[in-house]
């Protein structure tokens, strides 16, 4: 097994509607998409739009900026996004983990191991309650 | 962990306008709207059906009880309501069906039973409703664009109240281990 065989694009990241929310939250405040807009620095609300659709995938700074204004963690503002990352990451953990186990066992790649299947049965605990 | 919960969605149609509401069980409102389809193009309806559906994913569908006695939906209405329910079967959403008078006397514990008084109801519920909230109409006068949307926020409260998810969902395990 060759790590250079995984690559970021193997894994489709966004499919077209990730459900997230935003809307829910602007609506309750009564903000429209273009004043939003303007809170996260855009002239328009097509960067909102494209947002609150789940076509678009928020940048970091978005996600704090909507962490801030709503007390919402990115995990629970974009669920659907956080379960894509969780099954993607076990997805890509799993053969790694295979990899440290041809490698020669020293102190160092056991510490790695361990560390590798917790985190792994962490994500399968959480990827087992999506609905 | 970020469990998401399942949502409920409620449906009102009404002459030429659709009013959905979709919440969370705790209480939490994630969309709420009104949609005319003039001429009664089915695609419209769909188009939006299709987005509530997959975007939401719920697991709940209320609509008005066709079948009641003191229901006073037209015939278009009614087959209108069968379509939703059909499409909503399709997707496997649990579509459980209101009266619209009952909910009413539900909504309106002290006063009297009628479409006003449980538009108050609903808007004291959700704060964010009380700005859609229709004015005091003349008896000569048609219902606000705004009273389809009440009266689905209206079925989406109730729901919550008598804890249909719930029953449902235990409905449907009996369902599984009987088969």
């Amino acid at each position: 097994m060759q790590l250079g065989q995984f690559s970021f694009a193997q894994v489709q990241l966004t499919p077209p509607q990730m459900f997230n929310y935003i809307k829910a939250h602007r609506r309750n405040w009564g903000l429209t998409q273009k004043e939003l807009g303007y809170i996260l620095g855009f002239d328009n609300n097509v960067r909102i739009c494209q947002l609150e659709l789940g076509k678009k995938t928020p940048t970091f700074s978005e996600a704090i900026i909507f962490e801030l204004l709503f007390d919402k963690a990115p995990s629970r503002m974009f669920p659907d996004i956080y379960h894509e990352t969780t099954e993607m990451l076990n997805q890509r953990l799993e053969p790694l983990e295979d990899y440290f186990n041809e490698q020669k066992q020293t102190q160092h790649t056991q510490t790695i191991k361990r560390r590798l299947h917790e985190v792994r049965k962490e994500l399968t605990q959480i990827n087992s309650h999506r609905i | 962990m970020t469990t998401r919960p399942p949502c409920i969605l409620g449906i009102a149609v009404s002459d030429k306008r659709l009013g959905y509401c979709v919440l969370e069980p705790q209480g939490f409102l994630l969309d709420w709207g009104v949609k005319d389809f003039p001429n009664r193009k089915i695609k419209t309806i769909e188009k939006l059906l299709a987005h509530l559906f997959i975007f939401y994913r719920p697991k709940l569908l209320i609509l008005e009880d066709v079948a009641h006695k003191t229901c006073r939906l037209s015939n278009q209405n009614t087959q209108m309501i069968k379509k939703i329910e059909k499409l909503a079967t399709i997707r496997l959403i649990i579509v459980q069906a209101l009266s619209w008078s009952e909910t009413k006397v539900h909504l309106c514990s002290n006063k009297a039973p009628n479409s006003v008084n449980a538009a108050k109801a609903v808007g004291s519920t959700y704060p964010v409703l009380r700005d859609r909230m229709p004015p005091a109409r003349k008896t000569w006068q048609g219902e606000h664009r705004n009273m389809v949307l009440l009266k689905a926020s209206a079925f989406v409260s109730i729901s919550t109240r008598l804890r249909l998810v719930y029953c449902e969902d235990i409905r449907n395990h009996i369902k599984t281990f009987c088969l």
